[in-house]
Order: structure tokens, then sequence, then C-alpha cells
């Protein structure tokens, strides 16, 4: 069968069509990423001229094990530091969190359409800063999931200038 | 054709300060603050209110973004480009010094040769006002005064702009820290500080010499220039303006002040035709002439002394190079130096003295005399 995208280039965009559908459910705009291009990969919107509006990494992953609550992902050293200083717009890192069988990623019928799994999602603002040259093993939180009510209540937080 | 300015360099060149400045001066208002890094403004257009998020420091990781965004939501908001405002902002911490060329073609070009003048002698025309705003003087010779040299070396050449060929210079400029006691009055030229000041004194002495020409033209001689040497008229103010106005067949020059420290009139213009280049050449020459050079030092032999009766200073009269022209100078020396020299012009030595150059009528004078000295010759 003919396809264009990599494996990793259809994790990515799944998670951007997660992310895009629960800010559609949520009654929220989806923008592209803008000049400064530091690690983020769409911008979220709700309504406002400039806020409240939140900056979105996108990631996926087949490999999530969730240990006491939290699991640990690989994030790049570029990305860690991107989305840990401080921004107007606030900003956080989605993980979607796959199956391991691509087959299982979607399915659709007539009556249903299925993504399995979800998307957790976390705020690296104030951060340390790290010696390491690749990667920084971020712990993030398995109750942090990336639903609506967690998007709304994240969107309000930026309306009213709060951390994340 | 729509531009949209995207290049992150570009845009972080915009100061939070321009960005304050351009948009209190648009009349967006401080409603309260946005985190720690924010101040949120807002705006009655129409019927609406619109709300902008302006940053208040550059060490954001989305500054870029956000100013883009606002170049954006300005532009809308205003009706302009956003190439006309990204400019606006890049001006806004400047007063803003332009030259026009009335004679630019089409694509905004002009002959090369009469582009490099115009900018060389905008630059003059700043420089001179730069002297006078130190100190009032009928002529300078640039580049000896630290304290302008200083602040020359901290304007910017802009950009031209389109339309006809213009030369910005940015000249820079302290924002305003304190509200002023009256908005629509200029404050007092001594209470701005010095940069301020020299555009002030740019913008009083282009209108003092407009006007100057007019009390020439109904017959006044050159005292309606003395007059406003103290309002930053000068020889190379006079030299500049008749540089340009010859050479581009008249001059559109304007100082448009920075919104980070507003004044009363947006902008200050004047416009001088070619006709008007060569009385403003001729008033150069006289205030040449007759203006003191200062702390200068001369070397030549003398050929005259005088000392009347039994006075214990005399004159002493010597030739010396003055524009790489031989000239006559005469100095009144006490009589230590006095005797010095004579004893001098007997051996046939030269001397050497510093003092302040002094040309009235046909003949130079040295005022001041110091640290006279008989160079021994080499053996």
């Amino acid at each position: 069968m003919d396809a264009l995208l990599s494996q990793n280039d259809r994790m990515e965009a799944l998670s951007r069509a997660y992310v895009s559908a629960i800010a559609a459910h949520a009654g929220y705009t989806v923008g592209n990423a803008q000049p400064d291009r530091d690690s983020v990969d769409i911008i979220l919107n709700a309504g406002g001229v400039m806020r409240p509006a939140i900056g979105v990494q996108l990631k996926a992953t087949t490999t999530v094990s969730v240990v006491s609550g939290e699991f640990s992902f690989p994030l790049p050293v570029k990305n860690y530091n991107d989305l840990r200083v401080p921004t107007q717009s606030p900003r956080i890192l989605v993980v979607l969190a796959l199956p391991g069988n691509d087959d299982e990623w979607l399915t659709h019928r007539i009556d249903k359409l299925i993504m399995k799994r979800c998307a957790y999602w976390k705020s690296l603002f104030g951060m340390p800063e790290t010696n390491n040259i690749r990667t920084v093993s971020v712990n993030v939180d398995a109750a942090q999931i990336f639903d609506v009510a967690a998007l709304v209540s994240l969107m309000q937080k930026s309306r009213n200038g709060e951390s994340l | 054709m729509k531009a949209i300015i995207s290049d992150p360099l570009a845009l972080r060149a915009i100061t939070p300060l321009a960005l304050r400045g351009y948009a209190e001066f648009e009349g967006w208002r401080q409603i309260e603050p946005y985190g720690t890094t924010s101040e949120i403004y807002n705006r009655r257009i129409g019927d609406r209110f619109v709300e902008i998020i302006l940053p208040v420091t550059d060490q954001i990781g989305d500054y870029s973004s956000v100013v883009q965004q606002l170049i954006s939501i300005f532009a809308r908001e205003g009706d302009r480009d956003e190439i006309a405002i990204y400019r606006d902002l890049t001006h806004a911490d400047r007063d803003v010094v332009r030259a026009g060329s009335p004679h630019a073609d089409d694509d905004g070009s002009i002959p090369i040769n009469e582009g490099v003048d115009l900018i060389a002698e905008a630059r003059n025309a700043l420089a001179s006002a730069a002297c006078s705003a130190n100190e009032p003087q009928q002529a300078y010779h640039l580049g000896k005064i630290q304290r302008v040299t200083d602040y020359m070396s901290r304007v910017r050449l802009g950009q031209t702009e389109m339309g006809s060929f213009v030369v910005t210079l940015l000249a820079p400029v302290p924002p305003r820290i304190q509200p002023p006691a009256q908005e629509t009055l200029w404050p007092e030229l001594i209470t701005e500080p010095y940069d301020r000041q020299v555009t002030r004194v740019l913008a009083n002495g282009l209108k003092a010499v407009s006007g100057a020409l007019e009390e020439l033209n109904r017959g006044k001689d050159i005292s309606a220039f003395e007059a406003v040497v103290k309002d930053g008229v000068s020889a190379n103010l006079c030299e500049a303006v008749a540089a340009i106005a010859e050479n581009s067949d008249g001059v559109d020059l304007s100082i448009t002040w920075a919104r980070t420290r507003p004044t009363p009139h947006e902008r200050s213009r004047i416009v001088f035709s070619r006709k008007d280049a060569e009385p403003l050449k001729e008033v150069a020459r006289h205030f040449r002439l007759r203006e003191p050079r200062n702390d200068v030092t001369v070397f030549g032999t003398s050929t005259r002394l005088h000392r009347a009766g039994k006075q214990t200073s005399g004159s002493v009269t010597f030739t010396t190079l003055i524009d790489d022209r031989p000239r006559s100078v005469t100095v009144s020396l006490p009589r230590e130096d006095y005797e010095r020299a004579v004893e001098a012009h007997r051996r046939r030595q030269p001397i050497l003295i510093s003092g302040d150059l002094v040309r009235e009528g046909q003949r130079w004078h040295l005022r001041n005399p110091r640290n006279l000295a008989i160079p021994t010759p080499e053996i």
C-alpha cells in the first residue's frame, strides 16, 4: 500500500488530530505555529484576540508504562528547554499514548470512530536546567489526561495569566 | 500585496518599550497585569473594546510570536499595512529625522551621487544641531566636540522609504519616565536630556532658518541669522540645507518624535526650495569668516613687533597658514612672552603659540594666547 508518512510521522499526525478533536469538542480553534517555532506545533485559542491561548508541543509514543501513577517520556533537550522558559501564552507538552499494534490506532465504522488510548499533558514551566545533550526524561502524571475538561480548565488559567 | 513580517530576528528587534510607546500613542490604555511578564491593554474601536497583551520583557520564549500578533492587530485595527506598522515600531523609541528628495524615479531610486550627498548632508545637519545643543555658535569644526562625536556614534541610518527617496536618521532618545506638567506644552529645553535637546534644536534651527530667509527677502541683512544662532542656526546647518536643496532641487526635512517620549506635536516639518541654497551658502560663508576658532595652535615667523612706549606688553604679527593659505596674524603678548618673541625674531626663529583665532574684518587676531614656545632647530 502506498504511504507518504513514516511510522513516526503517522503518530505525530494522529496526535495533532487528537488534540484538534478535543479542542473542537471544547469549542476552541486550532492555529498554526508562530515564528518562534520553539517547540510549539499548534496553538489553541478560545476566542479572544490574544488570550486565552495555549501552545502545544505534540508527541506520540507506543511505549507508555505507568509506574506509581506516572510514566517517563524522553523529550529532546531542545523541546525541554523551550517548554520550561517563561512565555506570554502558556505552553504544554501533550503525549499521545498509542497501542503497540498500529492496526489498533484508528478504527472506524459507520456508527463510530475510535482512536485508541489517550493523550496526557504536562507543563514544564520552571523546570530546572539540564546538562543532558540529547534527551531529558520527563515524568508525566498519568492523571493528567488531555481531555475536554482538562483543556477547559487549562484555558481558564491561561485567560487569567496563571501558570499551568 | 499584503506583506506579513515573520522573521524572528526582525521581530525581536522591536523592544517592549517601543510596543508600549506605540500602543499608548495610538490610544490603547493599560488595564491590568497579565501573569508576571505582560500587561493587558484595551481600546475602544467603534462600538467594541479590543484587548491586546503587551510583554514587559523580551525574555520570554514566544516574544517573536507575540510581536507578530501585535503587528497584525495594530495593522488590522489601524487599517494600515504591516510593513508600515513594523517601521513605526522600530522607530517608536527614536526621534526620526527624514530628508526627502522629491526627484526619485518611479522605482524610488535616485542617482547614486545625489543619494550619497543626501545622506552625508542629513548627517551634517543633525551633527550641527548636536553642536548647537552643546553650545550655540555661528560655526563649528565637526569632530572636535567629544559630546557630539559620542552622540553621533549612536545615531543609526534607517531604511530609505518608498514614494520618493527619503533618508532616515534614527536618533536615540531616552524614554519618558515621568509625566510632564502639561501634555500640550513643550518642556523647557534645558530640562530635556541632551539627546532630545539635539533633535529639538534641529527642528528649531530649521524653522529659524526658514524664518530668517523670509526676513532676508524683506530686506533684512545677516543680522536676521545672527539673531537665531541661539536657536540652533549655524554655518554648518546652513551649508547642509543648502547642499541638499541644491543637489536635490529642494528638500523636505522633518522630525517625527519618539512615541516613547511623547511631544505636543507628532511631527515637525520644513521645506526648502532650490533657490534657498545660494543665500544660505552666503550666510554660512559670513559665519565662518567671523567665528573664532577656539583652542588652535599656530606656527609661524614674526614679521612685525610693536610695543607702544613703556608698556610692558606688545603685539607680534607673524605669518602662518590658515586654511592652507598664508595669513598674517596679530597677537598681544605680556611682557615676558613678548620679549621671548623679540628674541626669536632676532634669531629668525619661528614661534609656536596657542589661542583662539578670530577674524575681524580682513585681519586675523589670536585671542587668549598661551603656551608660547620657540622650537629649537634640530642639529
